[in-house]
């Protein structure tokens, strides 16, 4: 198992690593279940599971976590929709970190392409660190 | 006048919260072992975030349409937790100051804010 990735590790301006998800028929299932009036129309994803991939990669690349962190804010622009089955790959990169208040956050930017490269969407994360 | 979002309401029970940390592969214990979260400074369990801010883009594609997303951005901070059993609310107003940027929100049952922040289209839809 890899070492723990706690606040001392981040290093602004370093790469965190990317990862590989896409959306399969077993959590659009339970995407339908959660939100009945949310479905893809045609080829097309409802925007929401872009945050779903983003966070399914998140929970992949930057691992192991110390237990307990929180998400204090979200940057997200969808620059194209993304397509049912499409494979879509997230990079991370640390962007800063601050202790304010006793509380360590991490700032992380992120950048999503599909198939052939094109670019689906792009964000900026900052997360409450737990240790 | 001022343009408004279409509300759209989620009750976000532990069920709801399962769901989602499955679907987001997030089983943080803060949202879903109630020992672990008890003892924490939020006090029990509380759902993600993203649950809620989904609730957001729906608002907008319910004003808009689904196709008219591409080109829009968010940019929201998470403000209180929303615990199990809370029912949320997304919903927007377009700025009086900014015409086309939404001021957006997700309120709990209680009227307060758990999600505070902007919307905007900043881009031309992406050929496709």
């Amino acid at each position: 198992m890899s070492e723990l990735l706690t606040f001392e590790r981040f290093t602004p301006g370093a790469g965190l690593g990317e990862c590989t998800e896409s959306v399969d028929e077993d959590i659009l299932a339970h995407w339908r279940a959660l939100y009945p009036w949310d479905g893809p129309v045609g080829d097309t994803l409802p925007a929401g599971l872009a945050t779903v991939l983003l966070m399914r990669a998140y929970m992949r690349t930057l691992a192991p976590r110390p237990p307990g962190n929180l998400h204090a804010r979200q940057q997200l622009s969808l620059v194209a929709a993304v397509r049912r089955g499409e494979a879509v790959t997230t990079r991370f990169d640390c962007t800063g970190k601050e202790l304010r208040r006793e509380r360590r956050y991490v700032e992380i930017a992120t950048r999503s392409t599909g198939e052939g490269g094109r670019l689906l969407f792009t964000g900026r994360m900052a997360l409450i660190w737990a240790a | 006048m001022s343009r408004t979002l279409v509300p759209v309401r989620l009750l976000v029970d532990m069920p709801v919260i399962r769901a989602y940390a499955q679907i987001t592969a997030d089983f943080n214990p803060i949202h879903v072992d109630p020992g672990f979260a008890a003892a924490t400074p939020m006090g029990g369990v509380i759902a993600h975030g993203t649950l809620s801010l989904n609730l957001i883009w729906q608002s907008i594609a319910r004003t808009f349409g689904q196709a008219q997303l591409e080109g829009w951005s968010l940019d929201v901070r998470f403000t209180r937790p929303v615990r199990a059993g809370d029912t949320v609310e997304a919903a927007g107003t377009e700025s009086t100051t900014r015409p086309g940027t939404f001021e957006v929100w997700v309120r709990n049952q209680d009227g307060a804010a758990v999600i505070e922040g902007t919307a905007s289209r900043t881009q031309s839809p992406a050929n496709r």
